[in-house]
């Protein structure tokens, strides 16, 4: 029996992982069903304080939310003015 | 020559240096100690001048309009991210209090040279510039210059004065033709961008303010601002708002705002733009950056330094490269999708000292009503004022600038135009007490709209602290203002006590920083200074034994002193609003059909800034117990 098990990619934007110099920069990390985006954070090493926006397919999702299906996540850092 | 007192040794305070233009002459003030204790420099010190010398209703591009250039306290020190200077004048574009500050190099160069505030007046006979040294002032023509661009009138100064590191403010055309929403430029690359002081040099026969000092400031404890430099530059690569401002600079903003469902688009009417990835910051990082720049004495150099070279475009690096405020308002608000358009229109703004945001968002209003039919051909020139067309937006960002065609009418801004065009075209109008919003959307920040809406000088995003810096508990905000009392979170779209005492106090917190010539880009909240450290660089700089208790109070009373100065030209609590756009929902996009504000929760919310600020609901004057309390009752009362 095959277990279907969510996967989740997340991509980080404007250096919140600080991988090269473009600012956009991709991790995928395989979750189990229910795993909520702030623990997926937490295994990248972002803190979550820094986190402005997540969205899933142009829907912005809570960090507390758990991811249930495929997708990709984007995830932008705070903007605090410009 | 008018050749001052000595000023061999400029302490950090530097002298008020009088300008008469139309009489060719200069007289110098030393301030009393309890003056620069008071008031301490930058906004401070140039609004009490405009204040209490400035007769009330004067025309801002008469020669009796003041123009006061005033580099904050600490400006010149080796203090971290202190750069900024000011400039006021009552503004051509609003008729309010005009005051656009600046970072770079030319306001540390004037400290340098003896000066804490250029108060000038007057207009020269001819074309010309000043030139600002430690031996004093000297009028020179700028008869050869008037009509250059900033960098070709730049080199021709640096030439006729014949030294390469003078550091020269300058105008352009737009300046001289008296764009409305004309800025400054000094070193090409930075700006006194807002509230049409250009235009106002421009109508002073003014082409530029060179300034040559070449001294370190004499400072009470030069080896304790050291001390706190280098801690400060050591925390820069560390502190993950300061690193990402560093390696990003505020276009980064640019697809989180998007994301959000906030971004700036076709004049406001929509909130997200497909096109975001050709624009943003990636790109930009990613293609076009050459080198990143900075301002003085500042660790985080977030400047970003842009260049072109395509078969369509030459965009030439020497004019830096835009910001985050530059590429919404000519691309999303414009409806343009390609960034090589964008460097250009930033280029020429930079050529011409055209600030972008007024530029763009008159264009883009010229657009919605062009669409809308309010206007055709036959007002345009035969332009086809289209969203998303860049060769438009360049044609008119020249139009405007030299005020032919199309382009003088826009020069005026965007609330005039609608009042010449008419039949409704003030409904695509999105501006406070005169001047064109930036790039930030009220209906996510509600603390943004009331910053939009009190700020004297019209709608300015750095009036205080952005509200997403204290979305949540683990927020960087949270803990980084907790001494000013300010404990806990606060939801971006609160509008109760909470946020309202979160933009006051970080209202006060921004005028001090303006008078101290603090960038908000290297200071907390929003980067990585702490308040803790400004105070002890104002004790090392001035040998005060000082506190945040009397610091706040002198950011108070500038934003006091603002208030006074703006209610006497007119404008009074009416004023205090928001354009009725940000009162309906978002249009599309994630937030599509949500997030109106509402006009009586938002008006409720300006009367309680008012009641914690005391300022009087009737007046908007603070009332007299405000005024004694400050020290201002008997000068201004």
């Amino acid at each position: 029996m095959t277990r279907t098990v969510p996967e989740i990619r997340v991509v980080t934007h404007g250096g919140l992982l600080r991988r090269g110099r473009r600012g956009s920069t991709d991790d995928t990390v395989i979750v189990d069903p229910g795993t909520t985006l702030a623990e997926v954070l937490t295994s990248l090493g972002i803190d979550r304080g820094l986190v402005g926006v997540a969205a899933v397919d142009g829907t912005i999702v809570q960090l507390d939310a758990a991811l249930q299906s495929d997708g990709v996540v984007h995830v932008y850092p705070i903007f605090g003015g410009g | 020559m008018v050749t001052l007192s000595a000023r061999q040794a400029p302490g950090v305070f530097g002298k008020t240096v009088w300008v008469d233009l139309s009489a060719g002459s200069v007289r110098e003030v030393e301030e009393t100690p309890e003056h620069h204790r008071r008031f301490l420099g930058g906004a401070g010190a140039a609004v009490y001048q405009l204040l209490r010398q400035l007769r009330p209703g004067t025309d801002p591009l008469a020669p009796e309009n003041l123009l006061v250039f005033a580099p904050g306290l600490l400006a010149g020190t080796q203090s971290p991210a202190t750069p900024r200077y000011v400039v006021c004048a009552r503004s051509p574009l609003t008729g309010a209090l005009g005051k656009s500050d600046s970072g770079g190099y030319w306001g540390a160069e004037l400290k340098k040279a003896g000066v804490g505030a250029l108060v000038i007046t007057g207009r020269a006979a001819e074309p010309s510039y000043l030139l600002v040294t430690l031996e004093g002032v000297e009028f020179r023509s700028a008869l050869r210059a008037w009509g250059l661009s900033t960098g070709e009138a730049q080199d021709w100064i640096k030439d006729d004065v014949g030294d390469p590191k003078v550091r020269v403010a300058v105008i352009g055309p737009g300046g001289e033709h008296c764009v409305r929403y004309a800025g400054i430029a000094s070193d090409l690359t930075h700006f006194n961008g807002r509230n049409g002081l250009g235009a106002v040099m421009g109508s002073k026969n003014l082409k530029a303010v060179a300034v040559r000092g070449g001294q370190n400031l004499e400072a009470h404890d030069a080896p304790r601002i050291k001390e706190i430099a280098r801690a400060a530059a050591l925390l820069c690569r560390e502190h993950p708002l300061s690193r990402m401002l560093h390696d990003q600079g505020t276009p980064a903003g640019i697809e989180a705002t998007n994301a959000a469902g906030a971004l700036a688009t076709r004049n406001w009417q929509s909130a997200t733009f497909p096109a975001t990835d050709k624009i943003g910051g990636a790109v930009l990082n990613g293609q076009y950056l050459v080198k990143r720049g900075g301002c003085y004495a500042c660790p985080v150099q977030c400047k970003r330094v842009v260049a072109v070279d395509s078969e369509n475009f030459k965009v030439d690096p020497r004019y830096g490269g835009p910001e985050y405020e530059t590429i919404l308002a000519f691309g999303s608000n414009c409806g343009v999708d390609d960034f090589e358009v964008i460097a250009k229109a930033n280029e020429l703004c930079n050529m011409y000292t055209l600030d972008t945001i007024s530029a763009g968002m008159t264009i883009s209003f010229a657009m919605a009503c062009f669409e809308e039919g309010l206007i055709g051909r036959e007002e345009t020139g035969g332009l086809d004022v289209r969203f998303g067309d860049g060769e438009v937006v360049l044609a008119l960002i020249e139009q405007i600038a030299h005020r032919q065609g199309f382009g003088d009418l826009l020069a005026e801004g965007s609330v005039r135009a609608a009042a010449a065009i008419g039949g409704g075209a003030d409904a695509h109008v999105l501006a406070v007490k005169g001047q064109e919003v930036p790039m930030h959307d009220p209906r996510v920040k509600t603390g943004l709209g009331l910053q939009f809406a009190l700020s004297p000088n019209g709608p300015d995003h750095w009036f205080a602290q952005h509200d997403p810096l204290f979305a949540a508990e683990t927020s960087p905000g949270v803990a980084a203002l907790a001494p000013l009392g300010l404990l806990g979170s606060v939801a971006p779209l609160d509008l109760g006590p909470a946020k309202v005492r979160l933009i006051r106090e970080t209202s006060v917190l921004n005028s001090l920083y303006d008078c101290l010539g603090v960038c908000v880009f290297g200071a907390v909240a929003r980067s990585m200074t702490s308040i803790k450290s400004y105070v002890d660089l104002v004790s090392a700089a001035t040998g005060w034994e000082t506190s945040l208790w009397e610091l706040m109070h002198a950011g108070e009373r500038a934003l006091a002193m603002s208030r006074v100065f703006n209610v006497r030209e007119g404008f009074g609590p009416e004023t205090d609003t928001l354009p009725s756009r940000f009162f309906t929902p978002i249009a599309d996009g994630p937030l599509a059909g949500q997030n109106a504000l509402d006009p009586n929760r938002f008006a409720e919310a300006v009367r309680l800034y008012y009641g914690m600020s005391a300022w009087d609901e009737g007046t908007g004057l603070p009332t007299a117990g405000k005024m004694a309390e400050l020290g201002l009752d008997e000068e201004f009362a």
